[in-house]
């Protein structure tokens, strides 16, 4: 019998970004890039597990935005020009470094993952990698999770209520709509908690959610068991705290694994480095360079200075540092078990992002890690909430405390000079928005389709990341131009709506642009 | 950091970068002096004069030979934490700055036309405020402050509502607003306590006049909670769950353990240090003095490109490897090219496999 259980989660979301209107779009690669790099890379790994017969459970968030940019049409087949694209860049590669065996050997590899990637997802998954996920699920391999509609930092929400409320039920009826269930918990947006929104998850059926280790660390009363089992806020929504330890085995620069020197280095990328003519069709069509996803390098060293990367010693890394994580957390268990004499449970969560992107063997480390875990030992095993929460049912009552996953652990990341700026706009869109819904009950025809499109609108401000990009410093103009964009769609939209006076053509201009949620309740706002 | 930037910042955050960089005999300064001390000292540091030089000559000989330029992307900073490097990375492709577009032609509000204060928390320490306060309503408060009105000052009343209404809390402070200023970072003297801000004008003669009152907000408590469960628990045990939690080491009081634990948040909210606020990682020293790397650097690469032209319809080989011909005939192919010497045969044959020919070009390559 086991001593306690692991609980991996990966929490997969990007922002909605889709430009119809533009042929080529910069900020789409962050979809097209996390296709190949993650979302493919995971499909593979789990794939391969089932195939043999190795039994795991992993935690996922699918955010809505994510779901709906991946079951979109026009953005599958911009994926396939993509990958396309890739793997005409790669086979030129191949030939280019006839003379260079170890570039050629990684143009090889190349070539490969992407001939791969378009298999998986042209053949295998029909282009909507939703079926994919949705079938681990079907397996009971895989519990997915939902998240804010569109990422929205719900405590800086507090002052309108009602955009909390229809965040968490527009992700909730997109959820059941493309994953056929209802999700039995949630990934607040950034693990931002603020007391008092268990009342709305509870209204939507979820039962369970994450925070930081200090979101249950600090609950009150103090929690018996720390962050090694959940506790029930007072309406028996439970709360996971996450880990400290796990996650410095990953995230620390001092000891964490991504920045072992034999890993891929990230930023070197053939976009830049090579003769311009030659990559000319492979970056933004103004010429500027951008990365491909060609990269030969491997971390190295903490300087400019770079050496080839060589995937064998990498990936044998990426099996010695699973083989280490598995093992602390067998001895953490241990300890943990004897301690309070109840199997803990230890929450691992992590932007699913990392995996591939940013650590490109990541999906490799997750994949031996999966496999050690059911051949090597019997120490624990991987688990999901749900089943958590069905074997041990009786948990302690405290009031966790309000808290975030960013930077010092509340909300400053998406609250501070660069960024404050927006709040003033997106709560009066949002008293708007109640004001709306409030007046315009029932409607029909014209109006009916503002008032959706006006919610859309809102939604799609309030995305979390637009403000983090802001404070980060990368792609600042493009995180301001949406605010602004989504901001002027919905005042035009809610002085049109007062004044009975909608530009059809405009409209559905607009519809066609920000298409998510085409069934999306606008009422959730009515108060 | 700029001058702004500190000033912004509060006198004990400036202490503590104070003593990061490893100054003295700031405690009794005022906090200007404390900016002015900390600018002088985080001056660009000096640039080394030795200037390094490095001369490879490349030669490449017998055929075209093309040179690659290489930009390194983005210069390697030391990492502190990866997850902030890593999140970043998602919405990083490149691409550099580009001018945008927008969509609608739409001018940016700057206020709304209603009077209100709107209140959030940033963290235990600090709440942020903006306001609104229109024409009519400035009017409004000139009539009911009179004479007095020219020599008010607009201030918010920020007041601890924890045990209390707004109305009856005697628990508050003052803070004198900047002329023109909508909003207002606000640093709040206890954690894990309730808090209402009215805006309003303050006369010469002490009078408050409301122009509006916030929402009320909840800043978190620092640290953990005082409430025991004693049917669950023991405090002992509790202390040393919460070091298991946190990372610990076990054996402490709880008196101890909690202050430590205390001072930790409080530093890492004052200085920046670290995510998550009590992570074992995040103890101190997260602020790297890296060596500064010198960026100078120059890189040649080489590249040779054979191209030419046969009948459409021949087969074509470059090194025996088989080459697609454009439909106009011609061909061209692009390698990298490393030292030492390359031969590259390019054979075509006709499609009716009669005719053959082999042209071989030799190139040798020393980098020196």
């Amino acid at each position: 019998m086991e001593k306690g259980y692991l609980c991996l989660v990966l929490h997969a979301h990007l922002p909605f970004v889709r430009h119809p209107e533009h042929e080529f779009f910069l900020e789409e690669d962050w979809l097209y890039e996390a296709i190949t790099e993650t979302y493919i890379p995971m499909i593979r790994v789990f794939d391969g597990l089932i195939q043999d017969k190795v039994d795991f459970r992993i935690t996922m968030t699918l955010t809505p935005s994510l779901i709906s940019m991946l079951v979109d049409p026009l953005l599958q087949n911009r994926y396939l020009h993509h990958i396309n694209k890739l793997i005409e860049l790669a086979s030129k590669e191949v030939e280019r470094t006839r003379w260079e065996p170890k570039f050629n050997h990684l143009a090889l590899m190349y070539k490969d993952l992407f001939m791969n990637a378009r298999h998986i997802f042209e053949d295998v998954y029909n282009k909507n990698l939703v079926t994919a996920f949705k079938k681990f699920q079907d397996l009971g391999k895989l519990e997915i999770i939902t998240c804010g509609a569109t990422h929205g930092f719900l405590p800086l929400m507090e002052i309108n209520p009602q955009a909390v409320r229809a965040q968490i039920k527009v992700a909730v009826d997109l959820h059941k709509k493309e994953l056929g269930r209802q999700p039995n918990g949630i990934w607040l947006p950034e693990c931002g908690y603020y007391p008092g929104h268990e009342e709305f998850l509870k209204e939507n059926g979820i039962n369970f959610f994450f925070t930081d280790c200090h979101g249950v660390l600090h609950a009150s009363p103090r929690p018996r068991y720390g962050v090694f089992a959940p506790v029930y806020c007072k309406n028996k929504v439970a709360a996971f705290g996450r880990d400290m330890e796990t996650s410095k085995q990953v995230w620390s620069a001092e000891e964490g694994y991504p920045g072992d020197y034999d890993y891929r280095d990230f930023y070197r990328d053939i976009g830049y480095d090579l003769d311009f003519e030659y990559v000319k069709p492979y970056i933004c069509p103004d010429g500027t360079r951008k990365n491909t996803g060609i990269k030969y390098f491997r971390i190295t060293g903490r300087t400019n200075h770079k050496e080839v990367y060589e995937p064998v010693n990498a990936l044998e890394k990426a099996a010695s540092h699973a083989g280490n994580f598995m093992f602390n957390r067998e001895k953490q268990i241990e300890f943990l078990f004897d301690f309070i004499k109840k199997k803990p449970i230890i929450v691992a969560p992590y932007d699913a992002e990392l995996y591939g992107h940013w650590w490109f063997e990541g999906p490799d480390w997750i994949n031996f890690l999966l496999r050690k875990i059911h051949h090597d030992q019997k120490v624990f095993r991987t688990i999901t909430p749900s089943e958590y929460l069905q074997e041990n049912p009786k948990n302690q009552v405290c009031r966790p405390s309000a808290s975030s996953w960013g930077y010092k652990g509340y909300n400053e990341v998406w609250l501070e000079g660069s960024n404050d700026w927006i709040y003033r706009h997106l709560h009066t869109a949002s008293d708007r928005m109640i004001e709306l819904a409030n007046t315009y009950r029932d409607s029909f025809g014209l109006t009916r389709r503002a008032l959706k499109q006006a919610a859309r609108e809102l939604l799609l401000a309030q995305s979390s990341d637009w403000a983090f990009i802001m404070k980060t410093g990368t792609m600042v103009e493009y995180a301001v131009k949406r605010t602004k964009d989504h901001i002027a769609r919905f005042t035009r939209l809610y002085e049109d709506i007062k004044r009975g006076s909608i530009n059809e053509e405009w409209l559905a201009d607009v519809e066609n642009k920000d298409n998510i949620f085409p069934d999306i309740d606008y009422t959730v706002y009515a108060t | 950091m700029d001058k702004s930037q500190l000033q912004s910042m509060t006198k004990q955050e400036l202490s503590e970068r104070a003593k990061d960089l490893n100054l003295s005999g700031f405690s009794r300064m005022s906090k200007a002096e404390l900016v002015q001390l900390i600018l002088d000292n985080t001056k660009s540091e000096p640039v080394a004069e030795t200037k390094n030089s490095r001369t490879k000559k490349t030669k490449a000989s017998g055929a075209e030979s093309k040179s690659v330029s290489r930009t390194v992307s983005e210069t390697t900073t030391a990492v502190v934490d990866f997850k902030d490097e890593a999140e970043k990375s998602k919405y990083y492709v490149g691409g550099g700055i580009r001018e945008q577009f927008y969509e609608e032609s739409f001018v940016f509000p700057q206020e709304y036309g209603s009077t209100k204060i709107v209140l959030m928390v940033r963290d235990p320490y600090w709440m942020y405020a903006y306001w609104e306060v229109t024409y009519q309503k400035i009017e409004e408060m000139k009539k009911k402050i009179g004479d007095q009105f020219n020599n008010s000052k607009l201030i918010l009343r920020v007041k601890d509502t924890t045990n209390s209404s707004a109305d009856d809390t005697d628990k508050y402070f003052d803070i004198h607003l900047a002329p023109g200023a909508n909003n207002w970072y606000i640093n709040v003297p206890s954690d894990c306590s309730d808090y209402i801000v009215d805006l309003g004008f303050l006369s010469p003669d002490g009078k408050f006049y409301l122009v509006a009152r916030s929402n009320r907000i909840s800043v978190p408590r620092v640290g953990v909670s005082d409430e025991v469960d004693e049917e669950y628990a023991t405090i002992d045990e509790l202390d040393k769950i919460y070091a298991l939690s946190g990372g610990l080491s076990i054996g402490m009081s709880s008196g101890e353990i909690r202050e430590m634990m205390k001072k930790r948040i409080e530093q890492a909210i004052s200085s920046g240090a670290f995510s998550g606020a009590v992570s074992s990682w995040g103890s101190g020293g997260l602020v790297k003095k890296e060596k500064k790397e010198r960026n100078f650097f120059l890189v040649v690469n080489t590249e040779l490109i054979v191209y030419g032209a046969t009948v459409p319809d021949a087969e074509l080989t470059i090194q025996g490897k088989p080459k697609k011909l454009n439909p106009d005939g011609t061909f061209s192919m692009r390698f990298a090219l490393p030292d030492g010497l390359q031969e590259i045969p390019v054979k075509a044959i006709s499609s009716d496999k009669i005719d053959e020919i082999t042209i071989t070009p030799i190139v040798s390559k020393k980098t020196v």
